[in-house]
C-alpha cells in the first residue's frame, strides 16, 4: 500500500539531496577556480621572486642562488615544482635541480606592443597548461623581463631585446589537494545536514499527517450505532477540512440511502403482513365457522389475497430489477394513440361510478417502436393511479404528442390532496399519502413502478402540481419511427 | 357484549366480524379512524379494535381522542407496527393490549376475554352465582353441573348479567351491549329474551337467578335476594 508519509519524505528528500548535490557542486567549481587562481599567483610569485635573483652584469647575465634560499619543491627528485631561465640569447642560465636533464617549453615569441615606447624593455607575463616532465598535468607560467642592473652592469639598449626569460612549472597537485579536502568536507557536512533533514522531515510529515490519521481513526470507528456521526471540520487544519467535509457529505448521502433502505424493508413488511394477517384471519374464522359455504368463500378470500400479494411481490421484483432498455424483450411498433384510447375507453365505466370525467383528445402519431407490453403497463398504471385517487367529481384527462424523438402524453388528474413536499416521494415504494391501506389492492407500488418501467423503456417521467390541485405527470418516451402501418385514428373519449 | 372493530382492510374487517359473531359478540365495523371515533362516542362497547394505520385519522389519534372523552372501552390496538417503540407509544395512548399482525384468532379472543375480565373486575373466567356457572372462555353456562342449551343470545345476555352480578342492569344497557348497529331491536327483544333464559334456567323446578327490579332493569343474583320473579 502506498504510505503518503513516505512519499513526503522521499519527494522532500529527493528535492534536498539535488540540492545538495548541485550546491556542492557549484562549491567544488568555485574551490577550483580559486585553487588554479591561487596557483597561478603562487607561480608567478615563486617567478617574480626568480626574477630577483637574476642580474645583469658586465659580464652577462647571473643567477644568483645565495640571495634567497631555494623552496625544496625545486629540488633533486621532486616531480611537484620546475623552473628554468633562459638568457636573451636563448641559452638557460639556471633550472631546478628537478627539471634534471629535462627542459621546460619555452614560451611563445614576444608580443609585439606597437603603443610601448620602450617594448624592448616591457615585463610580459604569459601561462599555459602543459606537461610536465614527470608527465603530469601542470600549469606553467612565463615572465618576459628586463633583469635588475648588477655593479657596473650596461645599461638598457633601445634597440636590443635583453629581456630574460623564467619559466616556473607546477603540477595540479595543490588544486586536486584542494578539491579532494573541500569535497571531503562537503560530503561529511552534506551527510550531517541530510540525516538531520531526513529526521525534520519525518517529525514534520508525520505531524502535519497526525490530522488525517486520527480522522482515518475515527472514520475507521464508524459504524451502524454511530453512522449519524459528523465530523467537526472547524478544528482540523485547511488541508484536512475538506476531507471531513467530503467524508461528511458521504455519510449524509449513505445514511439517506440506508434509510431508504431500512423504509423499504420496513413498509414491504408491512404490506405483507396485512395479507398475511388477513389470510390468517380468514382461515382461523372459516375453520371456527365450520360450514361448507364458509370454507369455501375462506378459501376464494385465500387464494385472491395470495394473487395480490403475488402482483405486489412481481412489482417489487420488477422495481429491485431497475431493467434498463437494452433488457427489452420484445420491441415492435407501437399505436400510441390507439393505445391510449383503448385504455381509457377501458376505465370509462369505473370513472363514470365515481362521477369523475375522464377525456383524451387523441391526435394522430406516428408509431415508434418500443416494448408494447411495458408501454401498456405504464398507461394502465397511471391511468388506475388518476381513477383511484380523483374525488367524486373530479376529473382526469389525457394528452399525446409526438416528434421525431418519440412520444409525449400528460395524464392530469385533481383536485388531489397532495402538497409540494408530496411530490419528489411519489415514486418512493410504498408512499401512501394516507398511512392507511385500504382495501389491500393498492400497496402504494404503482408509481414506483410506472417510474421503474419508464426507465427501462428509456424515458423520462416528471411530477409537478399545477396551481388548481391538479397532478400532471408528464412521460416522455423514445422510439424509432416504424417503417410500416400509418396510425388510426380512434374515436374521441371523452 | 358489544365490540367495535376499526380496520380498513376490508377482508380483515370482514372476517374479524365473522369471527367475533360466532364467538357471540355483537359486533360493529367501521373502516376509517373518523368513523371509529363516532362510534366509540356515541356507543358504549365493551372492547374496541383499533387498527393503527386507518384513513382520516390515525389509531393513536382516535384512541387519544376518545379517551380524552372520557371513553372507558377496552381498547385492543391491531397493527403490523411491532416495533418497541410503537408498542408503547400505543399503551401509552390509552390502549388496553396491543396485537400485531399477522395473529391467531384464538389470541384475539382469548385477549378479548382477558380485556372484558379486566373490565370487570374479574381475574376468574368461570363465574359464578349460587349454582349457575359461567364459562367465559368456553362460552358455557351450566347449572348444577348441567349444560343449559342457550342461544348465542341469552348466553350474551347471560354473561353480561353474569360480569355484573348482583347489580342491577337497565334494559337500554342490555340492548347496548348485547345488539349491534345492524339488529332489528323490537321494544319487547329484552323482555322476551329474558323470559326465554328464565324458563331455561328454571328448568326442573330450579331457584330463579334472575329478578326484575320494575322500573330499574334486572338483575342475577343468589336466590335469596328475589324480589320479583
Amino acid at each position: 500500500m502506498k504510505s503518503i508519509r513516505k512519499r513526503l519524505i522521499r519527494s522532500f528528500m529527493l528535492v534536498a539531496w539535488s540540492t545538495a548535490l548541485l550546491s556542492a557542486c557549484a562549491i567544488l567549481l568555485g574551490v577550483y577556480l580559486f585553487a588554479k587562481a591561487l596557483q597561478l599567483t603562487m607561480l608567478f610569485g615563486e617567478a617574480g621572486r626568480f626574477a630577483l635573483m637574476v642580474e645583469r652584469t658586465d659580464e652577462g647575465y647571473r643567477f644568483r642562488e645565495s640571495r634567497r634560499p631555494i623552496d625544496p619543491r625545486f629540488e633533486t627528485g621532486s616531480t611537484e615544482a620546475y623552473f628554468q631561465i633562459w638568457g636573451p640569447d636563448g641559452q638557460t642560465l639556471a633550472k631546478s635541480a628537478s627539471l634534471g636533464r629535462g627542459e621546460l617549453p619555452t614560451p611563445p615569441p614576444a608580443a609585439a606592443y606597437p603603443d610601448d615606447p620602450n617594448p624592448l624593455e616591457a615585463e610580459e607575463l604569459e601561462n599555459a597548461a602543459t606537461t610536465l616532465p614527470s608527465g603530469h598535468p601542470g600549469e606553467l607560467v612565463w615572465i618576459r623581463f628586463d633583469p635588475m642592473r648588477g655593479p657596473g652592469g650596461p645599461p638598457p639598449s633601445p634597440t636590443e631585446d635583453r629581456r630574460v626569460i623564467i619559466a616556473v612549472a607546477m603540477d595540479h597537485q595543490f588544486i586536486w589537494n584542494a578539491l579532494t579536502q573541500s569535497a571531503f568536507i562537503i560530503l561529511v557536512l552534506l551527510l550531517i545536514i541530510m540525516v538531520g533533514l531526513r529526521l525534520a522531515a519525518q517529525f514534520v510529515v508525520v505531524r502535519g499527517l497526525g490530522s488525517l490519521n486520527t480522522l482515518s481513526d475515527r472514520v475507521a470507528r464508524l459504524d451502524e450505532s454511530n453512522f449519524t456521526h459528523r465530523f467537526d471540520d472547524a478544528p482540523l487544519p485547511q488541508e484536512t477540512a475538506p476531507v471531513a467535509r467530503a467524508i461528511n457529505t458521504l455519510l449524509d448521502k449513505a445514511e439517506a440511502a440506508l434509510e431508504r433502505e431500512r423504509r423499504f424493508s420496513e413498509n414491504a413488511a408491512h404490506e405483507l403482513r396485512t395479507p398475511i394477517a388477513e389470510i390468517r384471519a380468514v382461515a382461523d374464522v372459516s375453520r371456527r365457522v365450520g360450514t361448507l359455504p364458509s370454507l369455501r368463500a375462506g378459501m376464494d378470500e385465500v387464494v385472491t389475497v395470495a394473487m395480490q400479494m403475488e402482483a405486489t411481490l412481481s412489482a417489487l421484483l420488477r422495481i429491485s430489477r431497475r431493467k434498463t432498455a437494452s433488457d427489452l424483450e420484445s420491441i415492435e411498433s407501437v399505436n400510441c394513440t390507439a393505445l391510449l384510447s383503448d385504455a381509457v375507453t377501458r376505465r370509462m365505466h369505473h370513472a363514470a361510478e365515481k362521477s369523475i370525467s375522464l377525456a383524451f383528445s387523441p391526435a394522430a402519431t406516428t408509431p415508434i417502436r418500443t416494448e408494447r407490453a411495458m408501454l401498456t403497463g405504464v398507461i394502465s398504471n397511471l391511468l388506475d393511479n388518476a381513477v383511484e385517487y380523483t374525488p367524486v367529481g373530479g376529473d382526469v384527462s389525457l394528452s399525446l404528442q409526438s416528434d421525431h424523438k418519440g412520444i409525449t402524453f400528460s395524464v392530469i388528474n385533481g383536485p388531489v390532496r397532495l402538497m409540494p413536499s408530496d411530490i419528489p416521494r411519489l415514486v418512493e415504494p410504498f408512499w401512501r399519502k394516507d398511512s392507511a391501506r385500504g382495501s389491500g389492492e393498492h400497496a402504494g407500488l404503482g408509481l414506483a413502478l410506472t417510474k421503474a418501467m419508464v426507465d427501462a423503456l428509456g424515458g423520462a417521467i416528471d411530477f409537478a402540481l399545477e396551481p388548481d390541485a391538479r397532478l400532471r405527470i408528464t412521460v416522455r418516451i423514445p422510439g424509432f419511427p416504424a417503417a410500416a402501418s400509418t396510425p388510426s385514428d380512434p374515436p374521441a373519449a371523452t | 357484549m358489544r365490540i367495535l372493530v376499526v380496520e380498513d382492510s376490508d377482508r380483515l374487517r370482514q372476517s374479524l366480524v365473522t369471527g367475533l359473531e360466532s364467538a357471540g359478540y355483537s359486533v360493529d365495523a367501521v373502516a376509517d379512524g373518523a368513523r371509529g371515533l363516532i362510534h366509540l362516542r356515541t356507543t358504549e362497547y365493551d372492547v374496541a379494535i383499533l387498527d393503527v394505520m386507518l384513513p382520516e385519522m390515525d389509531g393513536f389519534s382516535v384512541l387519544r381522542e376518545a379517551r380524552s372523552k372520557g371513553v372507558t372501552a377496552a381498547v385492543l390496538m391491531l397493527t403490523a407496527k411491532d416495533a418497541i417503540t410503537d408498542r408503547v407509544r400505543g399503551l401509552r395512548s390509552g390502549a388496553d393490549d396491543y396485537l400485531v399482525k399477522p395473529f391467531s384468532f384464538d389470541e384475539l379472543l382469548a385477549r378479548i376475554e382477558a380485556l372484558l375480565r379486566r373490565n370487570f373486575r374479574t381475574r376468574d373466567t368461570t363465574i359464578r352465582v349460587a349454582d349457575l356457572s359461567v364459562d367465559t372462555a368456553a362460552k358455557l353456562a351450566t347449572r348444577r353441573g348441567a349444560e343449559l342449551p342457550l342461544t348465542r343470545r341469552e348466553y350474551a345476555i347471560l354473561e353480561y348479567l353474569a360480569f355484573h352480578a348482583g347489580v342491577v342492569v337497565n334494559r337500554a344497557e342490555l340492548e347496548d351491549h348485547i345488539y349491534d348497529d345492524r339488529s332489528q331491536v323490537q321494544s319487547n327483544a329484552i323482555d322476551s329474551a329474558i323470559s326465554q333464559l328464565r324458563q331455561k334456567l328454571n328448568a326442573g323446578g330450579r331457584p330463579n337467578l334472575i329478578q326484575t327490579r320494575r322500573g330499574l332493569g334486572y338483575i342475577l343474583s343468589e336466590p335469596a335476594d328475589e324480589v320479583d320473579p
